[in-house]
């Protein structure tokens, strides 16, 4: 974990820590207490099998999980601190439960503005256990010159 | 055993506990996608009023271990704030807390319901203590490859009315009454 990280210091192609996180219903699960997002698409084994909303009969983690799991890989190489503007994020597959997904970015853009204001675009990527790609997010992170 | 009566046992918080937490009942009222009415701004019926535990919680739940995000007593010590740090995707429990179950706005507790995209701007830091209100319009609706879907732009403001985040969500939806129905029903 860097604390330190100043924009002189980031170059186009850095890589972020990578993690991997497996997916069980006790994680989906905790994730949905923790969200408020009580959506049985997520926490009720049961009735996703019969719905098969995603044409499988399993639970799906939530977007919003693996989207902040995606910002970790930010706030887990940069610091807590970090300070993240904006995150656009697209989702491309779902995650069932029972995957382990792993996470990994890299810096894609540097736009140099004024100290204090100039930021990194860094762009992460969550795959599955089949290798697939389940979602990408674009972080602009500000950071100290 | 229903999914809502499994998990029982994690609601931790004051503001999980005082959650309704069954999506599958109330879905009759629910705003449903070709109903909506885009363009119009609503005021969310609840404020949050951030605690430490709920920023913990969050945090804990996605399997973080940096102290400043876990740990109270150190991020008394060492965090900018004096305490535990918001996760970046934090907002995500103070939507869900500020629309409730019923009213405008429920489309998002729609069983079935997909996340495809999302958009979020940040100016502001969430500090423990204060109190965020949420405003959302709907700005979009509209069809592709044969999907439904929503576009909202939530906006969340802190103390003195200072914006601190925009959010531009998106969810694809069953499109009508009936169709939530058939998933409610499976």
């Amino acid at each position: 974990m860097n604390h330190s990280v100043r924009f002189r210091d980031v170059t186009i192609g850095m890589e972020l820590d990578e993690f991997t996180q497996t997916i069980s219903q006790e994680y989906i699960d905790r994730y949905a207490v923790a969200s408020l997002d009580l959506n049985p698409i997520h926490i009720d084994p049961e009735w996703s099998s019969r719905a098969q909303t995603f044409g499988r009969p399993l639970t799906v983690l939530h977007g919003m999980a693996t989207m902040s799991l995606m910002a970790s890989v930010v706030t887990r190489t940069w610091g807590a601190t970090a300070q993240i503007a904006r995150m656009q994020s697209k989702f491309t597959k779902p995650v069932w439960v029972g995957q382990t997904l792993s996470f990994k970015g890299a810096v894609k853009e540097l736009h140099y503005l004024s100290p204090g204001r100039s930021f990194a675009v860094l762009n992460v990527r969550a795959t599955d256990s089949d290798g697939d790609m389940v979602g990408f997010c674009d972080f602009d992170v500000r950071l100290p010159g | 055993m229903k999914g809502i009566e499994r998990i029982g046992y994690l609601f931790e918080t004051q503001k999980q506990l005082g959650f309704d937490r069954d999506f599958l009942s109330g879905w009759e009222l629910y705003d449903t996608w070709d109903e909506l009415e885009v363009g119009r701004t609503y005021n969310a019926p609840h404020d949050y009023v951030v605690k430490e535990e709920d920023l913990v919680y969050y945090n804990r739940a996605l399997g973080e271990t940096d102290p400043l995000l876990i740990d109270p007593e150190y991020a008394a010590q060492h965090s900018p704030t004096g305490y535990v740090m918001a996760h970046p995707c934090f907002l995500v429990s103070v939507v869900f807390h500020c629309l409730g179950p019923k009213g405008h706005g429920t489309w998002l507790r729609t069983p079935a319901a997909r996340n495809p995209f999302q958009d979020i701007e940040l100016y502001e830091p969430i500090f423990v203590g204060e109190r965020i209100t949420l405003t959302f319009t709907a700005v979009d609706r509209f069809i592709r490859r044969g999907k439904h879907y929503i576009t909202n732009l939530n906006e969340f403001r802190g103390s003195a009315d200072v914006l601190k985040a925009k959010w531009l969500a998106t969810l694809i939806l069953p499109p009508t009454r009936e169709e939530i129905r058939r998933f409610v029903t499976a």
